[in-house]
């Protein structure tokens, strides 16, 4: 899971400066860390639906889901099963 | 990313740095007590003391000298008085619309049909103004679209507009006997609210927003031409769109009366799928339609001189 969200990371926002092993699953997701931004926000969110059929509806749950890898493979996980 | 100037200068203005509470208030109790054309006489008053003093000139004058280039210090007082003098009867007309239900909003019926078509596409809508004319009441006007509507709004101005949209219509009477409300999304909230924007859109909403100012940082701005120099215009509108396909209508609202407006659709704009995805620069993407939009705010300002109401400096 972890893995397969880092590649959809960087295939859909085009990070092509970064590799799979250089994102760290603890890292921050927007601002520092991985360095994202809102409009990176609308694209991973589309991206975790259309790939794992999960909403991330408000930004409520956005504060748990997209800290980071880990919180965002633990938001999915939860919401699937 | 240090924040730009007029980002800055976008989020310390409202119409209430322009008046103390007191006048506000007492606005509120005589429009309440004796309706809105008693409002007007003292509005005439205040706007004339307010147009004495510089700071207020000041504020006004970024936009009235790039209106009016070729105004000497006489003509510019006049431009000022008449802004300002616009600007209350709206205020006061928005007054009388939230609490005394008086302000009548027309429009045509090609637009309504053209907007519905806009929104039946997808069952989703982007409706984008600007601070101008009478842009609240207008976005009221949208209450014969289906579905429910959000409108993006500073937080701190929630509490005091948030009757300014009322949708006052029986016909949108909900179970509890109370007229159909809209939904108020903070810009200033995590991640720019693009979250709950997304979200309003994934369920048929009509999503209003105005295209005029920035909130927050400038990074996913672009600099576009407006009146004879460059501004910076916000782009999340137009990612929003291409990323949910959903079409944006340009929406004007013009204060054509004494408590009267009309409610136009100037433009659409269909931006294709995944603009800016995976592109090494995302932002200037959507440059050409900030532009377009840039285009018509100029286009109103030229016809509407004194409707256009953006009291900082946009161009710094």
């Amino acid at each position: 899971m972890h893995n397969k969200l880092k590649e959809l990371l960087i295939e859909e926002l085009n990070l092509i400066d970064v590799t799979v092993d250089e994102i760290e699953n603890d890292a921050p997701l927007f601002g520092d860390g991985l360095g994202l931004d809102s409009l990176d926000a609308v694209e991973v969110v589309v991206l975790v639906q259309k790939n794992f059929g999960v909403e991330i509806k408000n930004m409520d749950e956005g504060k748990i889901a997209l800290q980071s890898i880990n919180t965002l493979a633990d938001f999915i996980k939860e919401r699937q099963a | 990313m240090s924040k730009n100037n007029s980002a800055e200068n976008a989020g310390r203005w409202n119409s209430k740095s322009l008046g103390s509470t007191f006048f506000h208030n007492l606005f509120y109790a005589l429009i309440r007590l004796a309706g809105r054309r008693v409002g007007y006489v003292l509005l005439f008053f205040v706007v004339s003391f307010y147009c004495m003093l510089p700071k207020i000139r000041k504020r006004a004058s970024y936009y009235l000298r790039r209106r009016f280039p070729h105004a000497g210090n006489a003509a510019m007082l006049l431009h000022t008085f008449r802004l300002y003098w616009n600007f209350g009867q709206m205020l006061v007309d928005r007054t009388a619309f939230k609490i005394i239900n008086d302000f009548k909003l027309t429009g045509n019926k090609t637009n309504e049909e053209q907007l519905s078509a806009l929104y039946d596409e997808n069952k989703r809508l982007i409706v984008m103004t600007g601070h101008m004319g009478c842009w609240q009441m207008g976005i009221s006007y949208l209450k014969y679209l289906q579905g429910p509507k959000a409108v993006i709004m500073l937080k701190a101005d929630e509490k005091a507009d948030l009757h300014s949209f009322k949708m006052k219509n029986s016909d949108t009477l909900n179970e509890n006997g109370e007229f159909e409300k809209i939904t108020i999304i903070n810009p200033e909230g995590h991640l720019g609210g693009t979250l709950e924007m997304l979200n309003a859109l994934n369920n048929n909403c009509t999503l209003c927003v105005t295209g005029d100012r920035i909130f927050g940082d400038d990074k996913n701005t672009v600099e576009v031409d407006f009146l004879g120099g460059t501004i910076r215009l916000p782009i999340s509108a137009y990612k929003l769109s291409a990323t949910t396909r959903t079409p944006i209508a340009i929406a004007f609202s013009t204060r054509n009366g004494s408590g009267t407006g009309n409610f136009k659709l100037v433009k659409t704009i269909s931006i294709p799928k995944n603009t800016g995805k995976g592109s090494r620069d995302k932002i200037a993407a959507f440059k050409p339609y900030a532009q377009e939009f840039a285009r018509e705010l100029e286009q109103y300002c030229q016809e509407n001189p004194y409707q256009f109401y953006n009291f900082f400096n946009m161009w710094q």
